[in-house]
């Protein structure tokens, strides 16, 4: 101890430290502030305890506690900051050497003390949350992270802005200037100008990055692939704010050295480089960051804006959009893939393609990834990028087999979660080059995003290599860490909150922060393979066996044309779950889904959604009741009447009511028969009502009638 | 100590103009009204603020080198405390280590105490102490490490008879063998303690000397008389009066004056005030 003591005795900033620590335990300032903090870490704790589901949504909306706590921040500040003013000794304390300067470092110090204890207790009692309501392991580390981002680095922050300002400002104007600065800073702004101001992807939302250290969007939820939202943008802006105003510290504190002339101008030419760098860097890096919910009217305004992209080139090449691709003057015979990722998805794939006689090749591409480079047989070639369509120009190409590469880098859509670090791009997005077909996403909705069925047609040959540090799952046979083979139609990629686990033969990939999606994904899985033969056989006339042994499941907003969220491939099945799912929403997906999958296709877009659900219900409902699925998790047919009914659709209800009576009566191959040919009648886009009377006369109960 | 054309401007109002001042060992006072640039010249000598132009420097070392002028110092401002959850000895040490008493601090500190007779408040909170003792705590932090140059600013305002007498008999001996530089409108305090004396008036130095002096310099220009009440107010229209004490119905009134005044009245032995009050009105 005396030791102790005569170090510290020895030198006058750890004098000025203690000096600080013995007036802070002191004071009854600190009583209040370790209250107030308890209570808001009760409240909390008990907002995290009342979400039923998912325990991150509590802390995406916790912009509250941000706020609470850089006003408190700030406060504490220029408290520290003017302490001496208020204690009448600062006179003094400037007449003796170097004081000031330690005066003001040690309340730096003080602040960091409070911002550490602040983590550790925040940490703590969401750790004890957390092992309370049995949060899966992945909320452990990254809640930590998000409490350092969002709650401690924003005090600190506003406490070192409220440092200075308590430095420079003696008047009582400093309240009125803390109490706008905290609302500026805070993640009251987006909340309140977010649609209007964040929205517009213009350079504000980019320059309001740069001063902003609350939540960007403080209703946001946790998402299942994107996590938190912790970009190294996020951190970089917050070391780079923590930095300037460390330096305007610093600065004032050679107030009263006597160099300050000097250090000024050097410091103002300092700062001056330093704000210039922080812009360039800030407008070319942040811009991607923009608030998740505005971010997906991104897709529909890039078609709105452009709809001379898909056009041009679509006049220009064989098929078009939704059409067989069959008269395509190539054949694609193998992929071959690496991916790296950092910024944007670094992309080169090669494709070994049998080429005929042509003197270009199209291929559909998703317009976010941009192409950097193409050559075939390593000879660069001209090249056209334009929407969702990549034109190689190839003059004199003999007909046989070339080889194609093309880089590119870009990212998904925000439906897909787009992100540095975090992706999910699945084997129906067109992230690698495939026959083309023109435009090969939709956004009908602001939400929704819808695939154009950009899948292959047929199987072949795929590699895939990541060369990045994340944790990627791929539909493709594990091969060697990071590497993947398979013979298929399409890889589907996921990196993020994802964890997996293995059920008999199979892996599922699922949202590591859904704990209760295994045991309601493996029901799923035996109900699948279960209808899956009884299916294809009845609908497509071929019993199939269900191969898929990879099942990923995501909450992202993706569909197929007509609300399809269930994609089955031949080796690997995405399950699209909406963001309010619980567990036992996949279990029901074994149904109705399930037979959408398998027979839906693109004529289906012309036909209205009852005659759809009259099909997939009224298909459902034979199946149980000819005792071929098991287990009731469909819509009844009369639901369907009795909507009818309720909107004055007499007709669809008569026809409804027919095949129900066929349903509870006729003979199953008759049901069968109608089934196929109803679903033939869907593939070519001619159902109509006439078409499905003249079906029940055929195959209905006439008696019964 | 040698001010030199010192001159400091608060935007458009000049608060020193060309100040020039040589201060040697002893207790020295400055004196003049409130806003005369007591304060300011204080706050410059402390290394507190920066003057516009001129130059200080004391024993060869100038006011630029900052960091060696504040190890020379000692200062009491006009406004002090110190932070009110310390207590007297914790504040003293504080002070002490700051200003590089790693060795010998405990002994300082106790002898500072003992100086401002502060022994039985030593260990209390400053936030229990009353105003007289906060200022003589200020004068044992001033003298802490023996500093050559020791500047108390206006150091016995708001204090009680007794604790004025105190502060004066402590003033006195901080003088020997320093240079104490004392600031204040107190005309008392400077006669009783200071041994050199510089008026300022307006940023600018009207006189300095000794308070002998500049006593001897209004000689012939005080007067004393014994007037009515009425002739009391005619007088005070047209002179200063600086004292006035009633008598017998009438008054004993001293005044300025230069000429010879046209009532009855005779020459008197000039007070530092009425010199002070001469010079400024001059």
């Amino acid at each position: 101890m005396t030791a102790i003591k005569k170090i510290l005795q020895k030198n006058s900033f750890i004098e000025c430290l203690c000096s600080e620590m013995k007036y802070l335990f002191r004071g009854k300032g600190l009583l209040l502030i370790v209250l107030a903090w308890f209570i808001l870490l009760v409240l909390f704790c008990m907002a995290v305890i009342s979400v039923p589901t998912h325990i991150g949504d509590s802390f995406t909306t916790s912009g509250w506690v941000t706020q609470i706590l850089i006003f408190a921040g700030m406060s504490i500040g220029a408290l520290l900051a003017s302490r001496d003013h208020r204690s009448w000794c600062e006179e003094t304390l400037i007449a003796i050497p170097k004081v000031y300067k330690y005066k003001i470092f040690s309340r730096m110090i003080i602040l960091l003390i409070i911002t550490l204890a602040l983590v550790i207790t925040s940490v703590l009692s969401v750790f004890f949350v957390f092992l309370f309501k049995g949060a899966p392991g992945i909320y452990y580390l990254s809640s930590a992270a998000y409490i350092v981002l969002y709650w401690t680095s924003p005090f600190i922050i506003s406490g070192l802005l409220g440092m200075f300002l308590g430095q420079v400002i003696r008047s009582k104007f400093i309240y009125v200037l803390m109490v706008l600065t905290s609302l500026i800073l805070g993640p009251l702004i987006p909340l309140a100008v977010g649609s209007i101001a964040l929205s517009s992807h213009g350079p504000l939302f980019e320059y309001y990055m740069l001063f902003t250290i609350g939540q960007l969007d403080p209703n946001g939820a946790v998402y299942e692939a994107y996590g938190y939202t912790l970009n190294n943008e996020l951190w970089l802006m917050r070391f780079l704010q923590l930095s300037s105003l460390l330096f305007l510290l610093v600065f004032t504190s050679l107030k009263h050295d006597g160099r300050r002339k000097k250090i000024l101008r050097t410091c103002l030419w300092l700062a001056a480089i330093s704000l210039w760098g922080i812009s360039v860097w800030g407008t070319n890096r942040v811009s991607h960051l923009q608030l998740e919910r505005y971010r997906y009217n991104e897709l529909n305004e890039y078609y709105i804006n452009n709809p001379e992209s898909v056009e041009i080139l679509t006049d220009k090449a064989p098929a078009k959009n939704g059409q067989d691709v069959t008269g395509l003057p190539y054949t694609i015979e193998e992929y071959r893939i690496n991916i790296d990722d950092g910024s944007r998805i670094y992309i080169k794939t090669e494709i070994s393609c049998i080429i005929n006689n042509t003197d270009k090749i199209i291929f559909s591409l998703f317009h976010g990834f941009e192409v950097k480079n193409c050559s075939v047989d390593g000879v660069k070639k001209p090249y056209e990028q334009v929407g969702d369509s990549i034109v190689i120009y190839n003059e004199g190409m003999y007909s046989g087999t070339h080889s194609v590469l093309m880089e590119y880098s870009g990212l998904p859509p925000a439906n897909l979660y787009k992100d540095e670090d975090k992706w999910i791009l699945p084997a129906g997005f067109a992230w690698i080059p495939v026959e083309h077909i023109g435009k090969v996403m939709e956004n009908e909705t602001n939400i929704n995003a819808y695939f154009s069925y950009p899948q292959n047609k047929k199987d072949v040959p795929i590699s895939v290599r990541y060369n990045g540090n994340n944790t990627v799952y791929c539909s493709l046979n594990d091969m060697d860490e990071n590497y993947w083979t398979g013979y298929s139609g399409g890889a589907t990629l996921f990196c993020g909150w994802f964890d997996s686990f293995k059920y008999g033969s199979a892996e599922f990939i699922y949202p590591a922060m859904c704990p209760e999606n295994p045991d309601h994904a493996q029901v799923f899985y035996d109900r699948i393979k279960e209808s899956y033969p009884v299916i294809t056989e009845e609908l497509l006339g071929e019993r199939r066996i269900l191969l898929a042994d990879k099942v990923f499941i995501t909450a992202s907003l993706l569909y197929l044309h007509a609300e399809g969220r269930l994609f089955i491939y031949n080796d690997h099945i995405i399950a699209c779950l909406t963001e309010d799912y619980t567990g036992r929403v996949i279990e029901n997906m074994s149904g109705l889904d399930t037979v959408r999958a398998i027979v839906q296709s693109p004529g289906w877009e012309a036909i209205g959604q009852d005659y759809i659900y009259l099909f997939l219900d009224g298909y459902m409902e034979s199946m149980y009741k000819r005792g071929k699925y098991a287990y009731n998790d469909y819509v009844p047919l009369s639901r369907l009447i009795n909507n009818a009914e309720e909107t004055g659709n007499n007709e669809l209800a008569d026809i409804c009511r027919d095949v129900q009576k066929m349903i509870d009566y006729g003979d199953s191959n008759k049901q069968i028969s109608f089934f196929r040919d109803y679903l033939e009648l869907l593939n070519n886009g001619t159902l109509n009502e006439r078409e499905i009377r003249k079906l029940i006369a055929v195959y209905g109960e006439k008696e019964q009638s | 100590m040698k001010i030199h054309d010192v001159s400091k401007n608060y935007g458009k109002v000049r608060a020193l103009d060309k100040v020039n001042i040589a201060f040697g060992e002893g207790v020295h006072g400055l004196l003049g009204e409130n806003g005369a640039g007591k304060t300011t010249l204080m706050r410059i000598i402390t290394t507190v603020i920066e003057q516009d132009s001129g130059t200080i420097e004391h024993n060869g070392v100038s006011w630029d080198n900052k960091e060696e002028i504040r190890k020379m110092i000692g200062y009491l401002p006009q406004k002090f405390s110190m932070y009110r959850q310390l207590t007297v000895r914790e504040s003293l040490r504080h002070i002490a280590i700051l200003k590089g008493m790693e060795k010998g601090w405990k002994l300082a500190v106790d002898n500072a105490i003992e100086s401002v007779n502060l022994e039985e408040k030593a260990d209390s909170r400053i936030g229990e102490l009353s105003g007289g003792m906060v200022r003589r705590l200020g004068i044992a932090q001033a003298v802490l490490g023996n500093p050559e140059i020791i500047v108390v600013d206006e150091p016995t305002a708001g204090l009680d008879p007794e604790e004025r007498m105190r502060f004066r008999l402590l003033l006195r001996q901080l003088g020997v063998g320093k240079t104490v530089i004392l600031s204040t409108h107190i005309v008392d305090d400077v006669e009783s303690v200071c041994d050199n004396l510089t008026i300022l008036h307006k940023g600018k130095v009207v006189i300095t000397g000794t308070p002998k002096e500049i006593k001897s310099m209004a000689g012939g220009k005080i007067w004393k008389a014994s007037v009515s009440r009425d002739d009391c107010m005619k007088l005070a229209e047209d002179k200063l009066i600086t004292d006035q004490k009633i008598e017998d119905g009438g008054y004993d009134v001293r005044f300025v004056s230069d000429d010879t005044p046209d009532i009855k009245a005779v020459p008197a032995e000039p007070r530092l005030e009425e010199a002070y009050m001469w010079l400024i009105k001059r």
